[in-house]
């Protein structure tokens, strides 16, 4: 089982990590959750998970060892971004994953986790709440600070 | 399920489209998950949109396998599933230097109930193997078609499952010493010059070895003489030895034959 969703993970690992060497290690840990805690699994949805596992996982790592510094921006819930920048033409003119994995990184962990989960991984609002174990109105709110937080970093 | 590189992210996503979601009469979406609560607008769509386009990320060539074959137990990696087993059952006697250790009940219901769940769950799917730990020791085939389907460990106890069809059945193995008296009555016996503990309608066996307990679930009484074959080690005498347990334990325990 966890073979064949080794992709998944490292892909959802990388996402949250933003480097190849730091998402081996998150790997690494997922496993080592994975094996402990096969015996809880139930039948379902089970890149939920294992989504939840690494989510988690990622999470305590960062809450220990908090070295990955997020790049401070301005969390003004009402700020509107004076014109409608062209977000397409604007990434086409750049490295669209790399740049985006970039303005990723400079999300704080907590908003970076429910944006990857819901805009990389589509998962659903209710799905994302119970895998962080978090109110369904907090999930919608970092969801959308996330988002406006890179829409800001992405303003021309 | 597995998903081919740069096809799992977000495919219902293109562009700036998000299939599916109704329209609002001003031009802004409305999201179908009733989770949203609130509407979400139009550039909120477009960050999810550009986000949904970000492909997979391949770990690199054999990471993965290397991943599963990190396995830092809590108790020493001396030995590991049913090379734990053989050594336990076979050189138990050897072992007897167990002083100091602690006695342990052995979780017999939540054992029975992990196999179960295993089983029910199909996490271990009969017929080609899906070792989680492919450096582990311990064969892969036992005797009368047992294969190995996976090996897991869990609060200090590991697990190698075993699949033939749709039998399974679950070796156990943790350190220490057994409780007795935390066993529930009546099912005392002897396997083979060892103090042993059953539940024929549970199918469970306890066998206490010196340095570790075994617990077996889901065998008749002719696997249990065949796993134990089985599990020999390439030592001649080790094999001898297995051979008078195996009879042992088959006269002892009278199983009633595998369903």
């Amino acid at each position: 089982m966890a073979r064949s969703h080794g992709r998944f993970l490292y892909s959802l690992a990388y996402r949250l990590c933003g480097n190849h060497q730091d998402a081996q290690d998150l790997v690494q840990e997922v496993l080592l959750r994975v094996r402990r805690g096969l015996h809880t699994y139930r039948p379902g949805n089970l890149e939920g998970w294992l989504s939840r596992i690494t989510t988690n996982t990622f999470l305590d790592r960062v809450r220990t060892q908090k070295r990955r510094p997020t790049i401070p921006l301005p969390d003004e819930p009402d700020r509107v971004l004076a014109g409608s920048p062209d977000l397409h033409a604007e990434m086409a003119a750049r490295d669209l994953p790399d740049h985006l994995q970039e303005l990723l990184l400079g999300l704080p962990p907590d908003y970076r986790v429910v944006v990857v989960l819901k805009d990389v991984l589509s998962f659903s609002y209710e799905e994302i709440a119970e895998m962080i174990d978090v109110p369904i109105g907090t999930v919608r709110s970092r969801i959308h600070r996330g988002r406006r937080r890179l829409r800001e970093a992405l303003a021309p | 399920m597995e998903f081919a590189s740069g096809e799992h992210h977000a495919p219902h996503r293109a562009a700036l489209e998000i299939d599916g979601l109704p329209r609002r009469a001003g031009g802004g979406p409305v999201t179908t998950d009733p989770g949203a609560g609130l509407d979400e607008e139009p550039w909120e769509a477009e960050i999810g949109a550009l986000l949904g386009r970000l492909p997979s990320v391949d770990p690199p060539e054999g990471f993965i396998d290397a991943a599963l074959r990190h396995r830092p137990l809590h108790s020493g990696r001396i030995l590991s599933g049913l090379a734990a087993l053989t050594v336990a059952t076979v050189a138990g006697a050897v072992l007897t230097g167990a002083a100091g250790r602690t006695d342990v009940a052995p979780p017999v219901d939540e054992l029975a109930a992990r196999h179960a769940t295993i089983v029910r769950a199909g996490v271990f799917p009969g017929g080609p193997l899906d070792r989680l730990d492919p450096a582990a020791e311990g064969p892969v085939e036992l005797p009368r078609g047992f294969r190995l389907a996976g090996d897991v460990e869990a609060e200090d106890i590991r697990q190698a499952v075993y699949a033939r069809g749709d039998e399974s059945v679950s070796v156990f193995v943790q350190e220490g010493r057994i409780s007795w008296d935390a066993l529930p009555a009546g099912g005392s016996t002897e396997i083979g010059g060892r103090r042993a503990w059953v539940d024929p309608a549970r199918r469970l066996t306890v066998i206490e070895t010196g340095e570790r307990i075994v617990t077996i679930v889901g065998l008749g009484s002719d696997d249990v003489a065949d796993v134990l074959a089985g599990v020999r080690g390439e030592e001649p005498s080790t094999l001898d030895r297995i051979h008078d347990l195996a009879e042992a334990i088959v006269i002892q325990l009278g199983y009633a034959p595998a369903e």
